[in-house]
């Protein structure tokens, strides 16, 4: 018989969950305003995540003449038109003297806005710069100094805790010391990030290694009852199809030629254009491929140039000879950015008391397609929101709520019975993350319509059938088999939610493309979804109108 | 088809298990080469779930999280290359450690 996992209990005025760039910025927030804060994060400290390998891009009004509204109105329109203004204004509004606050907090922020917007639709230049591991170093150096911080590095959250209809807390894994914490707090901020993994090529597992986005944060919102917003609009991006450079991102206006020779890519469309890598996906989901891109050439300078973080990355991997401009590559469309999310107000409240939620993980801030540069401002201003309005109401508690005993004995079961287990069930997470990540490149990619979205959805039932015979490997330390169990759980709710949401939306609005339905519907509706016993509670909500 | 060889340290002191070597063969596209991470993480989804390493990464030699001694050298996972036919051997940098390539601060 294996061991057990020690229990140990750990509470404060404010948890927040995940330390990339929301959840650290939350962090200081909630504690600047004098907060008990405990800050967990499933990887050490600045590492894992997509803030580390953020270029940098982030918008913010700043230029002459541009101002939050023409900055909000440029995002609404390429959003199309089902982002909540309200969220858009507060971070357009906001994200200059954001901007102006991680530098002063140390940040090295390049306030000098190259003059050329970054994509044709934009009608201002707003690229700040400030790439994400000097936000996270900026932000975690001062966090490391406060006393009144508590930083549990190398914990994973499982479950959020709710009692009595308020969220107070979660169970998390240490993986360092091999003990279950029961978090409580008065209230909870989560800031998990995303859910690329869900798909077999992603640009969130840069050099094609992951980065811990496999939609833990989505599933744990909707076990506890959160509501979740327009789960289907996800954005996919170029990206070279193998190799040591997978997952990174590629430049559209790079030649690209599908097995034929063929070009085929429409013209006069911006860098980071989905049209561009629909007409890639065309062009593989209906067997012309592969799509091959060649940046040799005159393209060589302008692609590298396009932003630093490929430049870093090209130097290294031009050492390994698998750039796109050192021989032709064969590229793929990966999961990029989640645009739906966790539904907040712009004080990051979700549907349920107690729990607030900001950065990747919350939803409808940018409606149906990010603008590049536009994450950041998003990150930074939702996660200063968050840890601002969380210490807020924490501060006006008179004390930590208790746990709910029976959801904390369930949760601490499931974890010693998987490790447990491993003797008795007989099914390994790696078949279910394979499974899953099937369903969503075969049902769930760019071109969808009513008849894979169904069989996806019954794929999924057959892969949540198996998850109660899941069992892992021995160890209670650094235990990856154990949290590959715990990925695979919340990897099967959060593709339920997208698969959900995509056949609820009956249109084709950004991202999510219906060839069934393939025109925007008059109407504009977010789908909302909220998890129940047997299934999920799908309403399509108008969305508020506009300002002004 | 053609395949590096990897030796990896393994070590669990928790579950008694003593410092050793085990030899894993990954195979490589003919056209790819592969990044020591990648052939972690490859063993770890196909051959061994066991292992431990540091597997969340920014890929741009800039987190650390994957520095480790490869060949006799700390260097980064994430920009290291194995070679078909060739043998590369892997080790936890200095320290405690928690589970094979894994080091606690
Ligand atoms: C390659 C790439 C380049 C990009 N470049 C830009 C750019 O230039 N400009 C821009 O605006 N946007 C950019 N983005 C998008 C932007 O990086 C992300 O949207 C943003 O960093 C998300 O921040 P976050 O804090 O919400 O999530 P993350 O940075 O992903 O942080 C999530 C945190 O939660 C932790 N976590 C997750 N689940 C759990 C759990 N269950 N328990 C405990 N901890 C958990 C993770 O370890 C991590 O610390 C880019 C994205 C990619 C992939
Ligand atoms: S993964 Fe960050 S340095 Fe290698």
């Amino acid at each position: 018989m294996s061991d057990r996992f020690h229990i140990d209990t750990k509470k404060s005025d404010v948890l927040v969950i995940g330390a990339g760039g929301a959840g650290a910025r939350a962090a200081l927030a909630a504690a600047m305003a004098g907060a008990a804060v405990t800050l967990v994060s499933r990887s050490p400290l600045g590492q894992g995540g997509l803030t580390p390998s953020g270029n940098g891009g982030y918008h913010a009004a700043m230029w002459p003449g541009d101002s939050p509204e023409i900055h909000a109105e440029d995002l609404i329109s390429m959003g199309c038109y089902l982002n909540d203004p309200d969220l858009v204004y507060t971070m357009t509004s906001e994200a200059p003297m954001r901007a102006k606050e991680l530098a002063e907090f140390g940040a090295k922020v390049n306030f000098n806005i190259p003059p050329k917007p970054a994509e044709p639709q934009m009608r201002f230049p707003r690229s700040l710069f400030c790439p994400g591991r000097e936000i996270l170093r900026t932000l975690n150096g001062k966090l490391r100094g406060m006393s009144n911080v508590t930083i549990l590095e190398n914990h994973l959250a499982t479950r959020l805790l709710v009692s009595k209809g308020r969220v107070v807390g979660a169970v998390t894994l240490g993986l360092s010391d091999g003990t279950i914490r029961v978090c409580t707090a008065k209230t909870v901020v989560l800031a998990a990030g995303s859910l690329g993994e869900l798909y077999p090529l992603t640009s969130q597992e840069p050099m094609g290694v992951p980065t811990g986005s496999t939609g833990t944060g989505y599933a744990m919102a909707a076990w506890a009852g959160a509501e979740l917003v327009d789960m289907e609009e996800i954005q996919f991006a170029i990206t070279p199809a193998r190799g040591p450079n997978r997952g990174m991102r590629c430049l559209p206006w790079a030649k690209m030629v599908n097995a034929k020779g063929e070009e085929f890519v429409t013209p006069g469309e911006g860098p980071y254009s989905d049209i561009v890598a629909r007409d890639v996906w065309r062009e593989i989901s209906e067997g012309r491929g592969p799509v091959i891109m060649d940046l040799r050439g005159e393209l060589r300078d302008t692609s590298r140039k396009m932003d630093p973080v490929t430049e870093l990355r090209g130097k290294i991997l031009d050492d390994m000879e698998a750039m796109p401009w050192q021989k032709p590559v064969e590229v793929g469309i990966g999961s990029l950015y989640c645009m739906g999310g966790v539904r907040i107000n712009k004080d990051t409240q979700t549907s349920l008391p107690g729990l607030f939620a900001a950065g990747e993980v919350s939803g409808n801030v940018h409606g149906g397609r990010r603008v590049s540069g536009n994450a950041f401002p998003e990150m930074i201003v939702f996660g200063a929101r968050a840890g601002e309005a969380a210490s807020k109401e924490a501060l006006a508690m008179l004390s930590v709520p208790e746990a709910d005993q029976d959801q904390v004995n369930s949760e601490v079961d499931y974890l010693n019975t998987l490790v447990e287990g491993s003797k008795t069930g007989s099914v390994d997470h790696r078949e279910i993350r394979k499974e899953v990540r099937d369903i969503m490149y075969k049902d769930a990619h760019m071109f969808r319509n009513e008849t894979d979205l169904t069989a996806g959805l019954q794929r999924i039932d057959e892969v949540k059938a198996m998850l109660p015979k899941l069992a892992c490997g021995q160890g209670l330390i650094y235990n990856l088999d154990l949290v590959g169990c715990i990925d695979a759980r919340a990897m099967v709710t959060t593709a339920g939610a997208v698969l959900t949401a995509a056949l609820a939306r009956k249109e084709s609005r950004g991202a999510h493309y219906r060839t069934d339905y393939p025109e925007l519907s008059t109407e504009v509706n977010h789908t909302v979804l909220r998890s129940m016993d047997d299934g999920w509670d799908v309403r399509l909500v108008p969305v508020s109108p506009a300002r002004r | 088809m053609t395949y590096a060889t990897l030796e990896v340290f393994r070590q669990d002191a928790s579950l008694g298990i003593a410092p050793h070597f085990d030899i894993f063969k990954v195979p490589l596209d003919e056209k790819d080469k592969t990044t020591v991470l990648e052939a972690l993480e490859y063993i770890l989804m196909n051959l061994d779930s066991s292992l431990g390493f540091r597997r969340y990464c920014c890929g741009l030699q800039s987190c650390n999280s994957c520095l480790m001694e490869i060949d006799g050298k700390a260097a980064p996972a994430c920009h290291t290359l194995v070679e078909g036919g060739r043998t590369t051997r892997v080790k936890p940098l200095e320290g405690k450690v928690a589970r094979d390539l894994i080091v606690d601060k």
